[in-house]
């Protein structure tokens, strides 16, 4: 029984050794993988209303109530502010008042800042104006000094200051008063002049001869101003509106039936300002430079305003270049790339300064210019190319792959995709689709010249080691796209905002390791 | 999520972590450690000391490594698609590993009074057959089909604090132990529903989950591709949380009738209770329905973000965080079992223990037989079958030294031949003096 005994318990160790043998082909085994996964990659419906949607830089589309849909370049907004028609003049030296009752004339005043020189101001209201007054008399004793601006009022009361000027020290002894606001006083100029009238008495009330009597003001500032402002030509710099429908061109055509430039005016100024346009001006992709002829352009365009009873109201004016006032269709025969422009502005035409014209602080114009493409056209062969980088690095552990494309097309135009990939050395190394590519039926036109129904096509592109490791080595593919119209129709045709891609794209890899 | 699912496989393998099923222990009769499994049985000592003591053991009623491993040109491959066909609908990798640090047993009269202190350490994984063809073969081979691959996760410690009677009366001794349980930390899921549909048109993928994963702080879950289990906090903390939050309370009961003088049944029913689990508690909620049907292309027209497609795949599955506290069960067990003296050295014996924890259940059954060659020796053997298994030779030895008694068993001696390849493995040993 002992040697029984004895033989279990050999018996168990021998069992927990195997055991740990065991354990030990586990952790030294490798993890061998062999499995096929099935992903969606794209799945997006394109339609021009949905792209509009997205676009948040100066390409938008426009579509009308019926959807039809417009392309526009837009330029920068170009924008003028009151301050650059009145800006806030500094003043820089006191204003000498000569006597109890003087007059100062604001022509000294265009002398010293520039406000008044060639404008008339007929009104203003201050703003953040502070004004101080310098004061000197030769009493050893206190002088009460009270003064009045009569063409400086609030709510009706003119200004009036009463300062206590103490005795000077000596000749260069001059008293400055406490600083007084002068915000939302009215300034209404008589005989385009100030007056000031003022008091002087020692204490027994005997008036006082004042050494040196003169106001300092901070700034000339307005929230409001009334009057003529001169005839003056704001140089507006222009701007370069990237037309990026051919950028991706390589051959064939695009014809617009009706292309524009369109000018967009928003006026808050109260006095006339008319357009001057010094170039408007069309370069095509091949460098081509065409300058529209336009009778705007020799006459100009004037804006529209608002009269003294529309203060704040802001008034628009439109108008546009187009193949009835412009040579704008045939320049867009050739396949633009961009347009320039280059506009001035000139406030009162002619000179009138019987105008009474105002401006504010919110005072401004605003002008949007635009390259506005009806997408109504006849598409002839149109042959576009983009190339895009690639990364497929990540594909190192695809074995093999089956890309599953199917496509939707609503648009009246049959479209032809291949793709290429090229090599770090910009060698071909592959082509995607088999013979010409995955090609896309047009839909069928109807009697209303909208699109009935789309044709669907389904392909299937098979990857499989050999070629997975050739691609591997891609660095880019280029994409190219033929687009044609005219096999469903010769005339011009609409594209609407339902009309729709649906591009879908799902892949089965084969990832072994 | 694969992540959380490995990490609880490992510590149940590395853990030695099932639970030991004792289908041989009922038939040693001085073992101290008996009452474990019926509180009403008896030890023949005034006074006894269980010394620290190990129960560890793994089950599974799916693939076993072995399964799975392939020698290639001298090296060993672990092939998934190697095991597929031996998958059941459902499977589970499950087990315990206890620590019995003290026992002290005392006999006044009929009464028999005991106390003491385990440690347990439990995990599980119940995994379906979909899991693993996914995991083998990827989602491709059932385009058009839902495959249901949310697994039930289970990782859990605590300590354990028990206070147990026997009383005789006449023939039948009846017994019960109330159990303080304090819990360290828990991984633990609730509902475990998550389905995924590949779709035929361009194989969109739509999950379909009801899915909530409880945890006391050890998952930090921000996608399925970044999950990230605390094994830190789950190491340094295996023996802390004594008395904190997460208190339970725990029964058994039992009773051993003694028919004659050498037939005897006993049964008893143990672990009727459950833990709140209160600190740190992180609970994460998914019930959704998402889908994913490819990149829109539109939203990166005029966007310099870049284009991601794992982003979408793994976001697929989201979930809500909340910190609600919750309970588990201790997971109860049934043990019915029968014993016939043939001689004073002869014992055959038959058993049948089920066994459950908070997300599976598995029964055994055994006859065994356990021979006493000398008052020093006994031991013990038979054979079983459970519910993952048809063939178990349980085996156990028991020294008895004066006042010192040294045991070890298993249920299964054949899964020592190969840990890899068995599906039931399970050891006892113990220690315990008597007086």
């Amino acid at each position: 029984m002992i040697r029984f005994t004895y033989l279990c318990l050999l018996a168990i160790m021998f069992l927990m050794a195997t055991s740990c043998s065991d354990i030990s082909d586990i952790k030294d085994a490798e993890l061998v993988s062999d499995v096929s996964v099935a992903v969606p990659l794209i799945n997006t419906q394109l339609k021009l209303d949905s792209v509009s949607e997205r676009l948040d830089g100066l390409t938008s589309i426009v579509l009308s109530p019926n959807g039809q849909a417009t392309i526009k370049y837009n330029s920068e907004v170009i924008r003028q502010d009151a301050n650059a028609i009145f800006p806030v003049y500094p003043v820089p030296v006191p204003i000498v008042i000569t006597g109890p009752n003087s007059v100062w004339s604001l022509e000294e005043a265009a002398a010293q800042t520039g406000a008044f020189a060639n404008n008339v101001i007929r009104k203003a209201i201050f703003q953040n104006n502070k004004v101080f007054f310098l004061l000197q008399h030769t009493l050893e004793e206190d002088v009460t000094f009270t003064i009045t601006i009569p063409e400086f009022t609030l709510n009706g009361v003119a200004f009036t200051e009463t300062y206590t000027v103490p005795p000077r020290a000596n000749d260069t002894d001059v008293f400055n008063t406490e600083t007084s606001s002068l915000d939302e006083y009215l300034f209404v100029p008589v005989d385009n002049s100030l007056n000031f009238q003022y008091t002087a008495t020692d204490g027994s009330g005997s008036d006082v001869e004042m050494a040196i009597t003169a106001m300092k003001l901070d700034f000339l500032n307005f929230s409001y101003v009334e009057g003529y402002f001169d005839e003056r030509t704001f140089d507006i710099q222009g701007d370069v509106i990237n037309v990026g429908l051919f950028d991706k061109w390589i051959s064939g055509g695009l014809e617009f039936e009706d292309p524009k430039v369109s000018v967009k005016v928003e006026n808050a100024f109260g006095f006339p300002v008319k357009t001057d346009f010094q170039e408007l001006r069309f370069t095509t992709v091949s460098g081509l430079v065409y300058d529209i002829e336009s009778d705007i352009i020799e006459n100009g365009v004037e804006f529209n305003f608002p009269t003294l009873d529309e203060v704040g109201e802001i008034k628009e004016t439109s108008f546009d270049f187009n193949k009835n006032n412009s040579t704008i269709e045939d320049i867009f025969l050739d396949k633009i790339a961009s347009v320039s422009f280059d506009i001035d502005a000139i406030a009162n035409p002619g000179g009138d300064t019987t105008i009474d014209g105002f401006l504010n602080n919110e005072s401004y114009f605003r002008i949007d210019v635009s390259v506005d493409l009806p997408l109504h056209g006849i598409i002839n062969e149109l042959v576009i190319t983009d190339t895009i980088d690639i990364d497929l690095i990540q594909i190192e552990d695809i074995n093999s792959a089956e890309f599953k494309f199917i496509i939707k097309n609503d648009y009246p135009a049959t479209v032809n995709v291949q793709a290429v990939i090229l090599n770090g050395q910009n060698n071909a190394i592959d082509v995607v689709f088999e013979g010409d590519g995955i090609q896309l039926a047009a839909a069928t036109l109807g009697a209303d010249g909208r699109t009935i129904g789309g044709e669907t096509t389904i392909e299937y592109v098979d990857i499989q080691e050999d070629r997975i490791d050739v691609i591997k080595n891609g660095k880019r593919v280029v994409l190219v796209a033929t687009i044609d119209s005219r096999n469903v129709s010769d005339d011009f045709l609409w594209f609407y905002s339902d009309y729709e891609v649906d591009f879908k794209l799902g892949a089965i890899f084969n990832l072994k390791n | 999520m694969y992540k959380l699912i490995l990490t609880i496989g490992a510590s149940m393998f590395i853990g030695f972590s099932a639970y030991c099923q004792d289908i041989s222990i009922h038939m040693m009769d001085s073992v101290y450690s008996r009452i474990d499994v019926n509180p009403a049985y008896r030890f023949d000592k005034k006074i006894v000391f269980n010394l620290p003591g190990v129960t560890l053991g793994a089950y599974t009623n799916g693939v076993s490594v072995g399964d799975l491993l392939v020698e290639n040109g001298g090296l060993n491959e672990i092939k998934l698609k190697q095991g597929i066909d031996d998958v059941n609908d459902i499977n589970y990798v499950t087990g315990e590993s206890s620590v019995s640090l003290l026992g002290i047993g005392y006999t006044l009269g009929k009464w028999q009074l005991s106390t003491g202190y385990n440690w347990h350490y439990k995990g599980s994984v119940n995994y379906t057959k979909d899991l693993v063809l996914l995991a083998a073969n990827g989602n491709a081979p059932y385009i058009g089909e839902t495959l249901d691959v949310g697994p039930e996760l289970l990782l859990q410690s605590y300590h354990e604090i028990y206070l147990g009677a026997s009383y005789q009366i006449s023939n039948i001794a009846i017994g019960a132990r109330v159990k303080l349980l304090s819990g360290i930390n828990d991984i633990s899921t609730d509902n475990a529903s998550i389905k995924l549909t590949t779709e035929e048109e361009i194989y969109q993928l739509r999950i379909e989950s009801d899915y909530v994963l409880n945890t006391t702080g050890i998952v930090d879950y921000n996608g399925l591709n970044d999950v990230d289990v605390d094994s830190d906090k789950l190491s340094d903390e295996l023996f802390s949380n004594l008395f904190g939050e997460n208190i339970g309370l725990a029964f058994d009961l039992g009773v051993d009738w003694k028919i004659n003088d050498k037939f005897s049944v006993s049964a008893s029913v143990l672990d009727l209770g459950k833990i709140s689990w209160k600190k740190d508690v992180i609970n994460y909620k998914s019930k959704s329905i998402n889908t994913f049907e490819g990149l829109d292309i539109l939203d990166y027209i005029d966007d310099d973000k870049e284009v991601v497609l794992e982003d979408s795949l793994y976001n697929l599955l989201d979930f809500d965080e909340t910190s609600e506290g919750y309970s588990t069960s201790v997971g109860a067990k049934f043990n019915v079992s029968v014993r016939y003296q043939m001689n004073p050295k002869l014992t055959l014996g038959a058993n049948y223990y089920h066994v459950s924890n908070a997300i599976n259940s598995r029964y055994l059954m055994s006859v065994n037989a356990q021979y006493k060659a000398w008052p020093w020796l006994s031991v013990g053997t038979g054979y079983g079958m459970a519910s993952n298994s048809p063939v178990l030779i349980p085996l156990n030895t028991l020294f008895h030294l004066g006042v010192v008694d040294l045991y070890m068993s298993t249920d299964n001696i054949l899964s020592s031949f190969s840990l890899k390849s068995g599906k039931v493995s399970s050891l006892r040993f113990g220690l315990q003096l008597g007086f």
